[in-house]
């Protein structure tokens, strides 16, 4: 399954004797998998083309996304880097089915989504889409299992609980599952969140500065904890990020600036393929 | 690979939102106080009034002939029945007559009451039983025994007598014996309001005391106890048919056991229309405690509702979970409430005991304290899908940035339909199980008037601040910035407000204008006293009496004739003395 080859990749930062680089070995292989596909090239996780998309009424509307075209490969990992108000929060937004765009298309793992009514939408977003805030955004009333179980019981699948169990285990926090969000640090909320996100094994994982409310190191662990997932899983990670360092982990960046893709500086690890 | 959430191991989630509605429970009532109590007192009135109704009515049924004192009852004012009438009443079962009149009762030491005569001949009571303080067979209380004839009294007539059981009073120009207190007189209710204490005698006494008079106000109540075997409905009517078929000429009154008492079970309708419609308006009030509670909550709630929508709910699926929320928090003070209003016949009956003037039959109906469950969670349903389709709007993008809800003033139209849709429900639920649909249609129809009309003051108020010009001080800037501002809370503060007062002034005019029905009903000049059944030869002796202890009282005489039908002669000439 899944989940547990995961699972034994994610214990790494609190297993050490089982330490090790799964996490870039995984992409490696994730990488290679997509290789040897047949056609040479994956189906795309997402392509977006020129997308429009303005927010707010009369004379407070503001043109967000302009003519944005975006494609990422199933698998791949991107870091989007863009000063604040650029669009990078919206961007994740269209692809996660949140926001509607007023003119191009937007396709995320095959599916038209400007196709989708609201309903469609939701179940596409439950079974496709795992979202890790900054803010983590646990469920206060609902302990740490439920909150992980919460995407799988709305997709209602029998095993939620179980399933959740065995996610919470994969990010260590088997011996809180009890626990209340108010009963835990910021790093273990965050830990929840990103167990929650992965729970129904989602095509897209998009993260939205999933560090930006913790500590450096709690971070780090949370940021490897992140990548562990997207290789082992295959995930497609969509990280938003206003740490260079960390965009570079991923295999490609992309920059956004005013609502439109930057071309990619010289000497970026892997090109912006717009 | 990857491929998402399998489609096996899937499950129906039809138990899905009640267990998230659990779950969101578990923060605690906080916020739901005002929710719950505006429904568990709406709730409890309209039980409580429809059982103590239901109670009433069962008890008028059940009771009917020990009420009427016969399965028939017919009866005569100012004159006798006749000896075919009586014979009429004779061949078809047990008759009793119960002969009632105002009188003076007069003690020894000149002392004088007003009394509620009520003469009764040995088979009196044909139903039910007469009970007496001390404990003693009716007729043997009623006896004629060392010259004088017995009575039984209420206790009120020995308090204004300053008398003790056994004392002896006079009533005309009979000597009554008080022997026994009245405790329990199983027809009074049919008797409607007495003016005075009863004085319970044989008809003997009555016949002795003179009183009875051509032209005096005695009212002859003639009861039949049909036989046993033929007692029923059919045999009823048949014997009212009869008596209207070959005595057409008696002009009696009629009455069968099943409208005992026309006038109380009038009331009891009556009564529980109006409370009823009381409870409808707490509902009402508490609707919009409801409403605001539920907007509270839901604005507190608009990250979590996102949170669902992020991780796969639809609008729909967290309506559902909140709706669910809504109705298990109406059950908690509902099933209070109904459970309060339904045990209310029940306390009142056990409480006042055989002290309460009226044949209440405490009983679990269980469609009275259903329907008020029913109108209870109309009701939160009602008032909570405003704020609930608005729930179905928030957007998941205030989990990405923070921004300034701009929350639409309308929720989805399917949400606005279902509101109209269960208030209509609500309302032709109220009006059809009104006793008088007209005012029931009115209320309906005044209270939607009143909350279209304050919304329109809301509107008004909310123009007028955005108007004004923006005064300098910070606080007050704020404050009139807050009154117009999307989302302000205006239109829930006018509402509030406006309907409480609304609901005040109502109550207020209603006993107003009960008052004045009241007053109206007297004239101006109404008489401070009484004096019935003076006979024309004592009047001169009267006036004087009168005059030489008020010399300043106004006297107003009337006088009653009575045109026998057959003699045509004038029999009396009875005064009705006034003095102020």
């Amino acid at each position: 399954m899944q989940a547990n080859v995961w699972t034994r990749a994610a214990q790494v930062p609190y297993d050490r004797d089982n330490a090790g680089p799964p996490a870039t070995e995984g992409r490696k292989e994730q990488r290679n998998m997509q290789d040897t596909s047949g056609s040479g090239r994956a189906e795309p996780a997402v392509v977006l083309s020129g997308v429009n998309l303005s927010l707010g009424r009369g004379a407070a509307r503001v043109h967000i996304l302009k003519d944005l075209d975006l494609h990422i490969d199933r698998g791949e990992a991107i870091g989007l880097l863009g000063p604040s108000g650029s669009g990078k929060s919206t961007l994740l937004m269209v692809m996660a089915g949140l926001e509607r765009i007023d003119t191009g298309s937007v396709v995320v793992a095959g599916e038209a989504l400007d196709a989708l009514s609201e309903d469609a939408l939701a179940r596409f977003r439950g079974r496709n889409i795992g979202i890790v805030f900054q803010s983590f955004h646990l469920i206060p009333t609902m302990t740490a299992l439920e909150n992980v179980a919460v995407p799988l019981e709305l997709a209602g699948l029998d095993d939620a609980h179980e399933r959740a169990a065995r996610e919470l285990a994969a990010v260590g926090l088997s011996g809180r599952r009890q626990h209340y969000p108010a009963e835990l640090s910021g790093g273990e909320q965050q830990r929840v969140a990103l167990a929650r996100a992965l729970a129904p094994d989602p095509r897209i994982l998009i993260a939205d500065e999933p560090t930006g409310n913790l500590d450096e190191g709690t971070g780090a662990e949370i940021i490897d904890l992140l990548f562990a997932g997207h290789a082992q899983r295959g995930t497609t990670l969509v990280l938003v990020t206003h740490d260079p360092a960390l965009a570079l982990r991923c295999d490609r960046t992309v920059r956004l600036r005013s609502g439109r893709i930057e071309a990619v500086p010289d000497g970026a690890p892997a090109g912006a393929k717009p | 690979m990857n491929a998402g959430l399998s489609l096996s191991h899937r499950r129906g989630g039809a138990l899905l939102p009640l267990r998230f509605a659990a779950r969101e429970l578990r923060g605690g009532l906080r916020g739901f106080y005002v929710f719950i109590a505006c429904i568990a007192l709406g709730v409890m009135a309209i039980a409580a009034v429809s059982s103590l109704a239901s109670g009433l009515a069962e008890g008028l049924a059940r009771e009917g002939r020990v009420i009427l004192g016969g399965d028939l009852a017919f009866t005569l004012s100012l004159r006798e029945a006749n000896a075919d009438e009586r014979a009429f009443l004779e061949r078809r079962g047990i008759a009793s007559l119960a002969a009632t009149m105002r009188a003076m009762a007069r003690a020894q030491d000149g002392r004088a009451a007003l009394v509620e005569v009520k003469a009764v001949d040995p088979a009196y009571p044909l139903y039910g039983t007469v009970a007496l303080d001390p404990q003693q067979p009716l007729a043997q209380a009623l006896a004629y025994r060392d010259g004088a004839f017995g009575a039984a009294v209420d206790r009120t007539l020995l308090v204004r007598l300053d008398l003790k059981p056994g004392a002896r009073i006079t009533l005309g120009a009979a000597t009554i014996d008080i022997r026994a207190i009245l405790t329990s007189e199983p027809d009074r209710i049919a008797s409607g309001l007495g003016f005075g204490p009863r004085l319970l005698v044989s008809e003997d006494a009555l016949r002795a005391s003179g009183l009875v008079q051509p032209g005096t106000i005695v009212r002859w109540h003639y009861r039949l106890r049909l036989p046993e075997q033929d007692s029923t409905d059919t045999a009823m009517r048949a014997v009212m048919a009869a008596a209207r078929a070959q005595l057409p000429e008696a002009g009696w009154e009629l009455r069968s056991r099943a409208n005992a008492s026309p006038a109380l079970e009038q009331n009891v309708e009556r009564f529980t229309q109006y409370l009823t419609l009381v409870g409808l308006t707490a509902l009402l009030v508490g609707g919009v405690g409801v409403a605001n509670a539920v907007k509270g909550h839901l604005d507190g709630r608009r990250e979590v509702i996102a949170t669902f929508k992020a991780l796969g709910a639809s609008g729909r699926r967290v309506f559902a979970i909140y709706f669910t929320q809504v109705l298990v928090l109406a059950g908690l003070g509902a099933i209070p409430g109904l459970l309060v209003g339904a045990a209310l016949p029940f306390v009142v009956a056990w409480s006042l005991g055989p002290g309460l003037p009226l044949p209440l039959v405490p009983a679990l109906h269980p469609g009275d304290p259903a329907l008020a469950f029913i109108f209870g969670l109309l009701t939160a349903a009602t008032f909570a899908l405003w704020p609930l389709g608005h729930a179905h709007d928030v957007p998941v993008s205030a989990l990405f940035r923070d921004e300034v809800a701009s929350e639409r003033r309308w929720p989805p139209p399917p949400y606005v339909a279902a509101t109209i849709l269960l208030g209509c429900t609500l309302a032709v639920l109220a009006v059809e199980l009104a006793y008088d649909r007209r005012i029931a249609a009115i209320f309906v129809a005044a209270a939607v008037a009143v909350f279209v009309l304050l919304r329109l003051v809301a509107g008004l108020i909310m123009a007028a601040a955005r108007r004004l010009p923006r005064p300098r001080s910070p606080l007050v800037r704020l404050a009139l910035a807050n009154i117009h501002r999307p989302g302000a809370l205006t239109p829930s503060v006018v509402l509030s407000v406006g309907l409480g007062l609304a609901v005040m002034v109502a109550v207020i005019s209603i006993e107003g204008n009960l008052r004045r029905h009241f007053l109206a009903a007297l004239p101006d000049s109404a008489p401070s006293f009484y004096f019935v059944d003076i006979p024309a030869a004592d009047a001169q002796a009267f006036d004087a009496f009168i005059r030489a202890r008020a010399s300043r009282a106004a006297l107003e005489r009337v006088s009653r004739e009575r045109r026998a039908r057959r003699k045509f002669e004038t029999v009396s000439g009875s005064a009705l003395g006034a003095a102020r």
